[in-house]
């Protein structure tokens, strides 16, 4: 009963059984049953972990770089907070480039229409 | 080529030498913050964190004081903790809903495995928050107990106790719902 008793312990908290104690779990039928049941726990529990993102170094790395690109932003995080632009500087660049393209365009409508009414009549 | 060796080279200069401990560690926290619920895209931003993190602080480390695996789980679970409570104010479904499971072993019934890894995501769930990241923690075989003992801030015999307590209710949900 005490071998029972120490096998079982063992092998609830996760410790590698002696090989003393491997012989009698696989002799035990009540150690067997218990050995079953973690091993069914551990099982499942791996289940759980999930995969590592493809390229996820690589994001890691990207961040890294775009961090040390602006001084001073180490200094930005507070209490782990994790805002989106800190997050996605090529979103951020890609974002910025939009809406310089927005301005140019809006900016090159005006003056063509501007520069057409002055030359289809704005002369009195 | 050890952790504290690539922590001397970033230092000198060799960013790329951070590459290797991401990839070294990767594994390992997502484990880690997959087990504590974290749907996969909450995990990469967690993990994103803390590596970002460990990289700001680097020049801190102190390699005599613990070894980089333990200094980075310590960042890893103070970041979890963080973004569960910040989920959990914003009432979010971020963590504690069903993890993204991979594949299951083979010659299970797919939806036997799916009962089992719902039955264990609630008693998961119902775990003490000290029970769960002691268990967790040493359930990734990242680091050594004595080494979980020094991020959880207590005492071996308290991280032994705790595992044996965590294993025990998870075992005995799983189980007795079966029989």
């Amino acid at each position: 009963m005490d071998r029972c008793n120490e096998t079982q312990e063992n092998i609830a908290a996760g410790v590698a059984l002696s090989a003393g104690e491997q012989r009698h779990a696989a002799g035990c039928a009540r150690c067997a049953a218990v050995a079953a049941s973690y091993s069914l726990l551990d099982a499942t529990l791996e289940t759980f972990a999930p995969a590592v993102p493809d390229g996820f170094a690589d994001r890691v790395m990207a961040l890294v770089a775009a961090e040390e690109a602006v001084p001073g932003a180490a200094k930005q995080e507070r209490g782990g907070s994790s805002r989106w632009f800190e997050r996605r500087p090529v979103q951020l660049a890609v974002a910025h480039a939009a809406a310089l393209c927005a301005v140019f365009n809006v900016a090159w409508f005006v003056v063509r229409v501007f520069a057409a009414d002055v030359a289809l009549g704005g002369t009195p | 080529m050890d952790d504290e060796f690539l922590v001397r080279q970033i230092l000198g200069g060799n960013r790329e030498a951070f590459r290797l401990l991401v990839l070294r560690h990767q594994r390992a926290l997502f484990r880690f913050l997959g087990l504590l619920g974290f749907t996969r895209d909450a995990a990469e931003d967690v993990a994103q964190q803390t590596f970002l993190r460990a990289y700001r602080a680097l020049a801190s480390f102190d390699p005599q004081q613990a070894r980089f695996g333990t200094w980075l789980f310590t960042i890893a679970k103070r970041l979890a903790a963080n973004e569960r409570q910040r989920a959990h104010h914003r009432r979010e479904q971020a963590v504690d809903e069903l993890p993204q499971t991979e594949a299951a072993a083979p010659a299970i019934d797919p939806a036997v495995a799916a009962e089992r890894t719902r039955r264990l995501a609630a008693a998961i769930a119902a775990l003490p928050e000290a029970l769960r990241s002691t268990f967790f923690l040493s359930q990734i075989k990242e680091l050594t107990l004595d080494e979980v003992a020094a991020v959880e801030g207590c005492a071996l015999g308290t991280v032994k106790s705790r595992i044996h307590r965590a294993r025990e209710q998870l075992r005995a949900a799983l189980v007795e719902e079966e029989s």
